[in-house]
Formats: C-alpha cells, structure tokens, sequence
C-alpha cells in the first residue's frame, strides 16, 4: 500500500542530480545522430548521494562520430554551463570510444559530468559489458555493415583520443578535475580512492613541468627529473615544490586538500603560465563555486 | 526605430567600423562614479539575497535565458513589472519589504524612471544590442550597482571588456551597442537604476572615470578564425544543435573585439551556408531588432 504523502517527500527529496539528468538527456538527444544514451555509475546502483556526478555513455552515427568529439566542448561550455574544457579521461573503462570529464554550473553547485561517445555500431551492448541503464534509444534505418574507410576513420580518431600526449592546458584541467575528484572521496571517508587520485594528481603536474621544460625528454616517468629540469633556477623552483607536494601525505581534510591544489596551480603557473592564463577565468570559477559550497559568496561587497 | 537621446554631457566621438574605441570615448559609454558605504551595501546586498520573490525573465528577445529581474520602483508598484518605460517611478511592495535598499536608494536623492535588482545567472548572456530605443528621446541615464559579482562577468562595448567591480556605482550610457554576460558564474547581483537628470545625478556622476584595472581590451579576430567558427557552428547545426550553433557565435562577441552587429551576420552566415534561407532571414530581422536598424 502506497501513501501520497510518502510519495511526496520522496519527490521533495530526490537528488538535483536526477533533474540535471533529465534535462541533460533532452539536450543531446535533440541531435537525430544520438541513437543510444545510456547511464552508468551510482545513479544505476542505487548508491548516489549528493555529490555523485552523471555517467553518460552516448551512441552517436559513425558517420557523425568525428564530428560529433569535434563540438563537444562546445555543446558543454554553451548547453550545460562547463567552466572549463573537458578532461580526456584516462580512467574509465575502456567502451570502444572516447570518455571526457567536464565541471559544469547546476543549480549554483560545481558537478562533475562524465561524458563517454562511441560510434553507435559499438553501443547496443553497452549494458550487458557495463551494468549501464538505457535513458534512451532511437531506431535508424537499418544500414548495410560500416564501410571499411569510415570505420579506419573511427578508429583513427579514438586511437588519437587514447594515445595523443596531453597538452599543457589539458594537464591544469586534469590537475582541477581530480582535485575535485579528491574533495568528494574527502567528504565520503574514501581513503583508497583519494590516495589514488591524489597520485594521479602528483603525476599529472609532473608531466606538465616536463611537458613546459622538457619537452624533448628521452626519459620516462620520474627518472632523471632533477638533472632535466634543475638547470634554470625556473626549473629548480619546480623541482622543489614539485619535491614538496609529492612528500606530503594524501591530504584527508578539505584544507589540506586546498592547499595541494595551491601549490598544484603555483607549480602550473611558473612551468606554463601560459595555460593558466588561458584558464584563468575558469579557475577563478572554480574557486569560486568552491567557496559557495562551503558558505562563502565570491566577490561581494568588500 | 529611433536611438534613445544621447547624453547632454559631451557629444559622442563617432564609434570606429571595428567598434573599438579610444580610453577616453569608452569612459564616456561606462565608467565608475562615487564610491558607496560598504557597510550599507552590504546590508542591501543581505536584503536581494534574503528577501524571497518570484524572479521575473523580462526582455526574452535580448538574453539567453539566465536574465531575471524585479522591480523596486517603477509605475504601478507590482515588483513583476518589468519592462521599462518612461514616466513617474513609485515604490513597490518589494521594496517595501527591504528597508535599508529602500533607505539607501532614498538617500541618493536620485528621480527615478525605473530601478531593477537584476540576477545574471551562470552561462547567460544579455546579447548585443541597443536600449532604450522604444523609449522617447526624453534624456536618461542607467546606473548599476554590483552587489555580487565574479572575475567572469562584464560589460562588452567597443571593443573592450568593462568588469564592474562592487563598491561603486557605475554609468552605462545604453544607447551604444553592448552586451552583458556572466560567462562561468557564480551568479550576478546588480542593482539597474534608471533615472532622469537632477541636482543629485549631476553631484554623483560629476567625476567619472574608468581605471586601467577596469578594462581588458578584445583582440580581434583573423579570418581564419572566423571562418573556423562558423564552420564549427554550422556543424553543430547539422548535427541537430541549432541553438548552440547559434550562441556559440554570438558568444564571440564577449571574447573578441568585432564590428556592431557581427555576430549576427556570422549567424546569417551560418544559416546560409547549410542552406537554411529562412532561419537566415529570421537573424538578419533580429539584428535590426537589436541593433535599432543601424
């Protein structure tokens, strides 16, 4: 026996997440070339809480799959508020197609968006190999197999996903995103998790210092690190905050946390002050929404 | 339609074909005045953000989406009253509802036409145009008082970027073409008064100026670039995203220093180019909507 009441409160209650969900399935699925959206992750387990962030895996036409990966940091920065372009993302379980994280503006609060695209001839068994849950699904006309070309040209293009070295930009997005990441496992009690992003982290500024001063190294992971970089004082100073921020211990707290990510962005800033540049108004909103969360209003009256 | 009176202080420099002006000629379009209390700013900007009320999306042909407005004075007291007009401003039950915005805006002494607390939300845009343009030639002036703001929300005219920063008040002489946006958020609180010349508007506005700090001037952009735009536009379009095709243009007028109307005709352009004759014409219709035909 159901009670209205009870119904009621349950619909009070539900998660910011879920409408952000509905609204952005109406967003993608507008284009006709999306045939499959599926969710993935805690939404589908029934384990989301506040702070769980929305896992798409979309099915796009072959035909429109390129072209589709060209716009997407667009389609988020213009249709669902992302502050910064989409982390490529180097962690999720591999689907035949290429995944992107964004931070994106809803409701007033920073989300973490997951966004995966495959060609739509590899989406129709996305549940049975991930557990995701199908939001939406649209009957095409029924086309002979992929030419041989256009599949080359797909896989060209994921294989550019997975492979190209990331750019100077891309490594401070990666640095914000797991930042954000870690806040979260913070939060929840999540040690593991946090230990691991928070390698990830240490590994992604220093490629990006060897990216900005060692572009030309022969050398692999840490190895000859100070040697490589410590031959300007610019270098040294990054070896040395670089030095500091892999001695400290995963941060547990939120303020250990920010400050991590201070000396993260300090370290970008003297390696590749051109990319924090770049992304400065990103950052600032960053921090921004940051703050909002925990009470704060950025830039009010002083 | 005919442009709103320009202002009796100076007569207007004639804006260049790329729209950037010279420090002085944008110090004439938007510039800082008096400094305000703080403490009493700060007890006003309590008030917009406590007071609960429906937020009004008025003017839905000049904005995105994100815009939302209420009054505090205009000609019949009902705060959801919105579009501007001339004429005699009295209070609104809203306003009735803040004392110390009331007390504040009082004590300017200023004559009011209309005031607005005015949200910019994240990822929203006031697109380029002109105002007042429906009004008569009756002599006016805006000003804005930011309550909340970011590093991400400006004003964009001529070529320059123009962050109002609290603590201020702020001249906006409107009838010159320019757009507002909050680009990342978080979400942004002015107050928008609109009111006709008297002792007390004379006295505030006697020094303005604009601070080097105030202003980001706009690169433009090489062809190359444009041409690139569009065509990532018109591939949003064919890939069934018309609406981000379209403000993905337009946006580029926050970004880089263009020609009045510009980011219209790269829409048009747009349009055409994937064969789209009527949605061409529709955003050449809206430019002159926009832009007051010039």
């Amino acid at each position: 026996m159901g009670y209205a009441a009870i119904s009621e409160l349950i619909t009070t209650n539900h998660l910011a997440v879920f409408e952000l969900l509905e609204q952005a399935t109406d967003v993608i699925v507008a284009s006709p070339h999306v045939t499959h959206v599926y969710v993935r992750g805690s939404l589908v387990h029934g384990t989301a809480d506040r702070l769980s962030d929305l896992d798409f895996v979309a099915g796009v036409t072959d035909e429109q799959f390129c072209d589709f990966c060209d716009v997407l940091d667009v389609l988020m920065e213009t249709e669902f508020n992302a502050i910064l372009p989409g982390w490529r993302d180097s962690i999720v379980f591999p689907m035949g197609g290429i995944g992107y994280v964004y931070l994106i503006e809803s409701g007033g609060k920073l989300q973490q968006l997951d966004f995966y695209v495959l060609p739509a001839s590899r989406a129709a068994d996305i549940p049975i190999r991930t557990g995701a849950r199908l939001v939406f699904s649209r009957e095409l006309p029924a086309a002979a197999s992929v030419a041989p070309e256009l599949e080359a040209s797909v896989e060209r293009r994921i294989a550019d996903g997975r492979t190209r070295k990331p750019s100077l930009v891309e490594r401070v997005v990666e640095v914000l995103v797991l930042a954000l990441m870690i806040r979260k496992r913070i939060r929840r009690g999540q040690f593991f998790l946090a230990y691991g992003e928070t390698h990830m982290v240490r590994t992604a500024v220093k490629e990006l210092v060897k990216t900005a001063l060692a572009p030309y190294s022969i050398y692999r992971g840490w190895y000859r690190l100070e040697e490589e970089l410590g031959v300007t004082p610019l270098g040294q100073a990054c070896v040395r905050d670089l030095r500091a921020l892999v001695a400290a211990p995963p941060p547990e707290r939120e303020a250990d946390l920010d400050a991590m990510l201070d000396r993260c962005l300090r370290i970008a800033n003297i390696a590749a002050p051109a990319a924090t540049e770049e992304l400065a108004l990103g950052i600032d909103a960053y921090r921004a929404y940051l703050e909002m969360g925990a009470g704060a209003t950025m830039e009010a009256i002083p | 339609m005919s442009a709103g009176t320009i202002s009796r202080h100076e007569e207007e420099e004639p804006l260049s074909t790329l729209a950037t002006l010279s420090p002085v000629a944008l110090a004439r379009q938007i510039a800082r005045l008096t400094p305000l209390d703080t403490d009493m700013l700060g007890r006003v900007c309590h008030e917009v953000l406590t007071v609960p009320s429906r937020w009004v999306a008025g003017y839905g042909e000049y904005q995105s989406g994100g815009w939302w407005t209420l009054s505090l004075y205009n000609h019949n007291g009902d705060a959801a009253d919105v579009t501007i007009r001339d004429g005699v401003a009295v209070e609104t039950a809203l306003l009735r509802l803040m004392p110390a915005t009331r007390a504040f805006l009082r004590d300017l002494g200023l004559t009011y036409m209309w005031v607005r607390i005015a949200k910019l939300c994240a990822n929203s845009f006031l697109w380029e145009h002109r105002d007042y343009a429906e009004l008569s030639d009756r002599e006016r002036s805006r000003l804005h008082i930011p309550l909340v703001t970011n590093s991400s929300a400006f004003v964009v005219t001529g070529g320059a970027r123009v962050h109002l920063s609290p603590g201020h008040v702020w001249q906006l002489l409107p009838t010159h073409p320019h757009g507002a946006c909050n680009l990342l958020g978080p979400a942004r609180l002015h107050l928008i008064l609109d009111c006709y010349p008297n002792k007390a508007f004379e006295e505030l506005a006697g020094r303005p100026a604009l601070a080097e700090s105030d202003v980001t001037w706009l690169s433009g952009i090489p062809q190359d670039d444009i041409d690139a735009s569009v065509e990532k536009a018109s591939r949003l379009a064919r890939l069934g995203y018309p609406r981000t095709a379209e403000r993905s243009l337009l946006r580029l007028f926050f970004n880089r220093a263009l020609p009045d109307g510009c980011a219209y005709d790269l829409v048009v352009r747009m349009y055409e180019s994937i064969g789209c004759a009527d949605q061409a014409a529709e955003w050449t219709a809206k430019k002159e909507v926009m832009l007051g035909g010039r």
